[in-house]
This record gives C-alpha cells, structure tokens and sequence, in this order.
C-alpha cells in the first residue's frame, strides 16, 4: 500500500467538494468533510483490485469512481439535513453572490466572525502536514502540561521556583491539576467547556512566555550583580591599598540617601552601609572608632534614619503553612557599639548586624543583636610606609 | 426493488448499529453497511449522516493521523447514540412484524 500516490487528484477532489459546500457555516463544512481525504484514499483502496495503474489517478478518474462533486456534494447535503440551507448552485454569480452575502452577514457580528475564524483555522487540519504535526503535539503535550503548572505557579507566586514548603505544594497540586486536565477527552465536552480550555490555554503560553522572561531577567540581574561584586573582589585583591577607591566603582548602588545630599556617608554616590578595618599585617580589626578631621565622629548610619527603619532590609519572610499568608518579616538591622556608660557609639566599626522579627499584629521580636558581619576580604595586603627620604 | 428508497428511513439506524459495534472512520462504516448487505449505499449519503448523528449529539469524533496518508475521522457512540439505538430499534421491530404480517396475511389468501 502506498497511498501518497495517490494525493494529488484526491485533494482536489476533496476541495472541490468543500468549494461546493462554501455558503456553509464553516464548522458544518469541517464536520463533513474532515477526513475525507482519508475516506476517499480507503475507497480507492478498495477499489483498486481490478489492477488499474493508480499511478495515473486523475480528475477523470476521480469523478468516474465518485461521481461528479457537485452531485457528491448534493448527496451529503441532503443525508445531512441541510439541502435546504444550501447556497443557490444555480450559476456561478449568484453562488459568488450568495457567499458574498453570507459573509457580510456574518462579518457583521461577533459570532459570525468568531466562526469563520474557527472554520478557517480547521482547515488547517486538511493540509498535508497536519497529521505529522498533530502527532508531535500529542508527543509533547505532557510537556505542555508540566510548563503551564509552572507557569501558573509563577503567575501566582512570581516566582520561579517554590522557596517555601508552601509553595512546593502549590506547585505539586499545579502539577496534578494540568496533567488530569490533560487526561480529559474534550472532544467528547460541550463546545463552551472546549473553548474555555482553548482561551486559557493561550493566555498560559503568553504567562508561560512572559514567566520566562522575568526569570531571565531575574536570573540576569543577579547574575550582573554578582559579576559587579566579583569584579569588585578581583580589583580589591588585585590592588589592596585601593580598597575604597575600587569600592567606589560599583556605581551602580547609587542610593536615594546619598542621591539627596545629606545621607551620612557616601563615596562616589554611593551609600557606605559599614566600614572594615585591616591592620598593617592584613588581618581585619574588630572595634575601630573613626573621627573626621573636625573630630566628630564618622557615621555611616543616621540616628534619624536608623529610627526611621531606612537601614533595614528584610531578609526573610515567615509563611503560615496552611494558609499561606506571611504572618512575620524578618529584617537585619545594625547594632551600635556601647561606651563604657552604655551609650550608642554609631562610630564603632564594623557596625554588628542582627535580625529582628516583625509580626504583622505590630510585634518586634530582636532575635539576635550582635553578630559581627563577615569582613568583604579575608585578608588584606600587608603594609608598611617607607621612612620618607628628608628634604635637604 | 429500489432498494435505496427503503434505506433512507433507516439509514440512521444503521450507521448507528455499525459504530455502536466498533469507533470507526467513514469509508470504514460504508464497508461494513455494504458487506453487511446494504450493497447500494451511498458514500456522501453516509458521511451526510454521519454529521447529522454528530451534530444531534449521538456521536462524538476524533481524528486519528496516519502516518502514510491523510488523517482519518473516527466516530464513536455516546451515551444519547446508545439510547437511540434502543429507541429506533424498538421502532425498527415493530414495524418489521407490522409489515411482516401484512405479507404474511396476502400470501395466504392468495
């Protein structure tokens, strides 16, 4: 059997009868007449014993075997319950014109327009490609399914992948809910279900689009900002005694504070959020008190904005696990240094980070208030200062 | 006698019946209606019906690619296409033993 021969005279036969049925609302064609390429293929098949050369399959021998279309297309109009709504056949120009109408009438409403959007998008499936295609998009359906899981569990969560055990179940109950959606039959389910299944489904390629996008661009964010900060590193060791000038560099941490004019200190319009100390051999220094020229003390942190909240920054979130609502924020915060009578010293570096709890009925809960950060560089270069030569 | 004028009342039955044994496509319901003994039955009058069944609701469809052609359209029963069969076969029946009795009845009095 080899029944691509046979395609050419088929396929013709076939759009001349679909052409005979133009004037019908698109899906009654596609009812009828998907298939019938396969159907006309099969009854050649049949056919064909008496050992005529199929090779040399014409139009002729088409309409010899099936008769002429337009007869074959009157016998399945009236099998079909339907030769009362068919197009005028009697001349050419009144068919045009019959077809002429039928669209203007439907172009003019949403429906009519919707269906023949529909019809045309169904012919598709009479190209000689449809079948590989359509057999590839059943290979990667269950493809289908796992992306637009995630897809909608980025759209809920924005994010890419679950952080919390909450999340890991959502997404697994995403992951179940598409693939049994998957399982259904829906060609077997009413139109409107079918078309709700169809519009969501597209919405989810545009969401499983643009979730890729952001998570690129997340992921890209990330990626340039740690490149900046080993950049940062690479100059830093490569040049130790530049240390702050090479800091300086990462302009892109420009801060509103320091934007404003009055923040507590800057370099380069960035905002220095604490300061590290090596000794002459490279080692870091715990407990450096610093003073400007004026001998005021050198603070990076405002007592304005400290109380303001400015220097915190939340670094995780408690989530109740069945309801999945954040309960608690949890921030780092600076801690000051004490002198001996117990006041705040905001020129004491490095400056302590600790976390603090904030719960959502108001409550702050200081977990831990005296960890000392983790220096940029494990060591710094040794130093020493020549002895300068004297002038004479 | 023209067989084909007889066919068309119960055609629909008949497609029916033939998919209710077994999903088929559509030449494959017109071989099995003509080696069944409908010898005189029309394809396009079998896809006709074929739509109007799927159209009522007594049949659902899908397609099914081949790899060495073009795609088949298989038709399969629903729930509505089996309480039809139930339903024109009680018809069926009673008017075969009507008309079976008529004969019958002429032929013994001739």
């Amino acid at each position: 059997m080899n029944t691509p021969r046979y395609l050419p005279a088929v396929r013709e036969y076939a759009e001349a009868v679909r052409a005979g049925l133009e004037g019908l609302e698109p899906a009654d064609i596609a009812d009828m007449t998907d298939g019938l390429e396969a159907d006309l293929v099969a009854a050649l098949e049949d056919s064909d014993s008496s050992g005529e050369d199929a090779q040399v399959l014409t139009a002729a021998t088409m309409t010899e075997r099936f008769g002429p279309p337009e007869d074959y297309v009157k016998e399945l109009l009236q099998a079909a319950g339907l030769s009362e709504h068919a197009p005028d056949r009697k001349s050419k120009r009144s068919q045009r014109r019959g077809r002429r109408e039928t669209r203007r009438r439907e172009g003019r409403t949403l429906k009519g327009l919707v269906r023949r959007g529909i019809g045309r998008v169904r012919s598709v499936r009479t190209l000689p490609w449809w079948p590989k295609a359509a057999a590839f998009g059943r290979v990667m359906a269950p493809a289908w399914w796992v992306l637009r899981a995630w897809a909608m569990f980025s759209l809920i969560s924005e994010e890419a992948l679950p952080r919390t055990a909450g999340g890991f179940f959502v997404l697994a109950g995403l992951l179940i809910a598409s693939l049994l959606l998957g399982q259904v039959r829906w060609g077997e389910q009413t139109r409107w279900l079918r078309a709700t299944m169809l519009i969501a489904n597209c919405a989810l390629v545009v969401i499983a689009g643009v979730a890729i996008d952001a998570v690129n661009t997340r992921a890209g964010n990330a990626e340039s900002t740690a490149q900046v900060l080993a950049d940062l590193a690479a100059v830093q060791e490569a040049s130790g005694e530049e240390f702050m000038e090479g800091a300086t560099d990462a302009s892109m941490y420009t801060s509103s504070l320091c934007a404003r004019g009055d923040g507590p200190l800057c370099v380069g319009g960035r905002e220095i959020r604490n300061v590290f100390a090596y000794d002459a051999a490279g080692e870091p220094i715990d407990l450096v008190q610093l003073f400007d020229e004026e001998g005021e003390p050198l603070m990076v942190v405002n007592d304005e904005d400290y109380e303001a909240g400015a220097y915190r920054e939340m670094i995780d979130q408690i989530v109740n696990p069945t309801t999945l609502e954040v309960e608690a924020e949890i921030y780092s915060d600076f801690s000051p240094a004490k002198d001996n009578a117990g006041r705040a010293l905001w020129n004491v570096f490095p400056l302590h980070t600790g976390s603090l709890t904030e719960w959502m009925d108001g409550t702050i809960t200081p977990r831990s208030k005296d960890e000392a950060p983790k220096p940029p560089l494990r060591l710094a270069p040794e130093v020493s200062r020549e002895p300068e030569a004297e002038v004479h | 006698m023209d067989t084909t004028q007889l066919l068309k009342g119960v055609l629909d039955l008949a497609v029916l019946a033939v998919v209710g044994h077994e999903d088929a496509y559509g030449y494959d319901i017109v071989r099995r209606l003509r080696s069944s003994g409908l010898h005189d039955v029309g394809e396009a009058s079998v896809y006709g019906t074929l739509r109007r069944l799927y159209a009522s609701g007594a049949l659902s469809s899908y397609v099914v690619p081949s790899e060495e052609g073009p795609h088949r359209k298989y038709y399969g029963l629903t729930p509505q296409g089996r309480d039809a069969i139930v339903r024109q076969s009680e018809d069926w029946n009673a008017f075969a033993t009507t008309m079976r009795t008529l004969l019958e009845d002429s032929e013994t009095k001739s």
